[in-house]
């Protein structure tokens, strides 16, 4: 097969091009998503090729645009909504936590939300507090959201074209920082589907287990390389959907080594992290550690604006290397 | 079709509601009602209602007396009825009574008691089940980990964090198999007289390590690993040196790569931290040759040792006091390297030097 390495944006879009051409009922909307191309430029040409019924430019209130969304999903519709930076879904969180969220509950399954609210979130772009924010453990906190963080082209295009297919909204969080870098891995030109739900063990190493999403796959993998140089080796397992939560590939590792790190970029305290200690520690795993489990997280601050302390605010490559040398030398 | 006994009971009618007044009831027992019909008036501080019967049926009993407050939930009166109005029958009494007997079986407090204050000793999870499963009481391990704490290590390799003594048999006992591997190897040692000078230990030994780096880079039929008999890629110059625990033989990988002060650092710094017992992990592996630098003691010269799947060790022996002159011996594993070619390395040494 040629060499297809794509952009996260790429891949996206590539997804949202398969989904348009399979499913009449598949719509965008979005602010600036039509002839702007999206904020992050996901949307692209869409807007040329499928012209303005199908590719939406919305007014400014992101309140009316998933309000929008969620009916037309109830009438048979599969919109796909676009927020600009995960921060604005505070305007529509009503919409996506009171009504897209438990409609299919409250009527007791007899009507579905297929919504995927598709959103850029993470820091380290210089947008400062309101424009960078990790907001995946509020909507996993949300019975009735399905909630996927890709972490690379490949990952992004599978799950995406998955998140579409599911019959209950998903909210689909893509990282800043990834939107621009080729992927290592090529992506396929036609439709596949990475099922939602299911973990991937990234790679394998004897000394510690770790857990990690989206762009801290990335930090996570450099960290990693670093220290098979001295003799450390990691597992990195990516659950790729954070809710549902696949936890058997984690148990399965920690047997084999004892060792635990969860690292996410959303502040430490009531994040995603704890959930995936909170299942090991009441779970099948806790017989098998041998060293505290560890977490690395984002500061409880709001993300400052001056680059340094940005870059201070959030898990690095070398906080990544130091942790979990700390974790697997004094523990054995 | 059979009767359920269906209670009616005292609604909660806003969100903050928690009991209300029965007004009036307007049916009798032995009446037969309607769905929709209604019961009973109900007042509450925000407004009077009236209650409709849910279901067809007919009146059993009364409960709730005119006048009187009552919490919400609370049943008002007792319907027969055919239709299954709430899965709930209320013919069948609830077993509260049965609960309430079962409860302190279920609570075996003294045995609860005894568990947590025998784990009370601090130990990893693993280390728990390793004890739990072989009968090892947790008091009597010895814990070196932090906090105090029983690592899994303390339990199922007691000998390599045990105490300092018996670390260092453990220690003395590891570098004996290891030697022990390279016996049966065929093998030369050669032996030179150098008149190098090198100010102080740290340095003497960092120009020895990266001068010998150097040779074995170029020849690098010297540096391969005699278990797969590849190339390395890497030299790894393992430094024999005093630690705590007895000898510690820290590897420097590719030393010649770096500044002759920088390397001295890093010699000096692992010294120190071998003297606390404390190698980086990173340092344990990776050896494709020895150096034993004794230039700095009284001892004039050591037969070096072959270690597992290195081709080559070196020794440096304390200068002679007369003519300053040391010993430098070089052994090498004749399967890899002949004894011509060893003495044109150790001159090449020398010359180096």
């Amino acid at each position: 097969m040629s060499d297809r390495k794509l952009t996260m944006s790429e891949a996206l879009r590539e997804a949202m091009s398969i989904a348009l051409d399979e499913r009449p009922e598949v719509f965008i909307l979005g602010e600036d998503i039509g002839i702007y191309g999206g904020a992050f430029g996901v949307t692209g040409d869409l807007y040329h090729r499928y012209g303005k019924e199908r590719i939406r430019d919305t007014p400014i209130s992101e309140l009316g645009i998933v309000g929008t969304a969620v009916g037309a999903a109830l009438s048979g519709m599969r919109p796909i909504v676009e927020i600009q930076f995960s921060d604005f879904t505070a305007q529509a969180m009503d919409q996506i936590v009171n009504q897209a969220a438990k409609i299919h509950f409250m009527v007791g399954g007899g009507l579905h939300v297929p919504l995927v609210l598709r959103t850029a979130s993470g820091s380290g772009t210089g947008a400062a507090a309101q424009h960078s924010q990790s907001l995946e453990g509020w909507f996993a906190n949300v019975p009735g959201l399905k909630v996927v963080i890709p972490s690379s082209p490949y990952e992004a295009k599978g799950l995406l074209l998955s998140a579409i297919d599911d019959p209950n909204p998903v909210i689909f969080l893509e990282h800043k920082l990834l939107y621009k870098v080729a992927g290592t891995e090529d992506v396929p030109e036609g439709a596949y589907r990475i099922p939602l739900g299911v973990s991937r063990v990234v790679r394998e190493g004897k000394d510690l287990t770790v857990v990690a999403t989206g762009i801290m796959v990335t930090r996570v993998l450099a960290a990693a390389a670093e220290l098979d140089k001295e003799g450390i080796n990691i597992t990195l397992i990516d659950p790729r959907t954070i809710s549902p939560l696949d936890m058997e590939p984690v148990y399965a590792s920690l047997a084999k080594t004892g060792r635990l790190m969860v690292v996410q970029e959303a502040p430490e305290h009531g994040g995603f992290i704890n959930e995936v200690i909170a299942r090991v520690v009441t779970g099948p795993s806790l017989g098998h550690l041998i060293a505290p489990v560890t977490r690395l997280a984002g500061m409880n601050v709001p993300i400052p604006y001056a680059p340094q302390l940005e870059k201070a605010a959030v898990p690095q490559v070398e906080d990544i290397i130091k942790q979990a040398r700390e974790v697997v030398v004094n523990w054995r | 079709m059979s009767d359920f006994n269906y209670a009616v009971i005292m609604p909660k009618m806003s969100m903050t509601m928690e009991e209300g007044e029965l007004l009036a009831i307007r049916v009798n027992v032995g009446d037969t009602v309607k769905s929709g019909d209604v019961l009973f008036d109900v007042a509450t501080d925000k407004i009077d209602m009236e209650v409709e019967s849910p279901a067809d049926g007919v009146v059993k009993e009364i409960i709730g007396q005119i006048g009187s407050t009552m919490l919400v939930g609370a049943p008002v009166m007792m319907l027969i009825t055919q239709t299954q109005v709430m899965s709930f029958d209320f013919s069948t009494p609830a077993p509260e009574a049965e609960i309430v007997t079962e409860a302190p079986a279920v609570v075996a407090q003294p045995v609860i008691v005894a568990e947590v204050s025998k784990e009370s000793v601090k130990a990893v999870p693993k280390a728990r089940t390793f004890a739990r499963e072989r009968g090892i009481d947790l008091t009597s391990v010895k814990a070196t980990g932090p906090y105090g704490t029983v690592t899994y290590e303390d339990i199922s390799h007691p000998q390599l964090s045990a105490g300092h003594d018996d670390r260092k048999a453990a220690n003395r006992k590891m570098v004996a198999a290891s030697i022990e591997k390279t016996r049966g190897i065929p093998q030369i040692t050669l032996t030179r007289y150098s008149t190098h000078t090198t100010a102080s230990l740290e340095q003497g030994s960092a120009h020895l390590v990266s001068t010998w780096a150097r040779i074995l880079r170029k020849h690098s039929h010297l540096n391969i690993s005699t278990i797969n008999e590849t190339a390395h890629s890497h030299v790894g110059v393992a430094l024999i040196m005093e630690s705590k625990y007895g000898l510690a033989m820290p590897v420097f990988k590719d030393p010649d790569a770096m500044p002759g002060n920088e390397l001295s650092e890093w010699i000096t710094s692992t010294r120190e931290k071998a003297r606390d017992g404390k190698v980086p992990l990173a340092m344990l592996s990776g050896a494709t040759a020895s150096i034993f630098d004794l230039s700095h003691t009284k001892i004039s010269s050591a037969i070096p040792l072959l270690l597992p799947s290195n081709t080559t060790a070196l020794s440096v022996g304390a200068p002679d006091g007369a003519f300053g002159q040391s010993i430098i011996s070089l052994t090498v594993d004749l399967r890899y390297c002949d004894a011509i070619e060893a003495a044109d390395f150790l001159d090449q040494l020398v010359n180096a030097l």
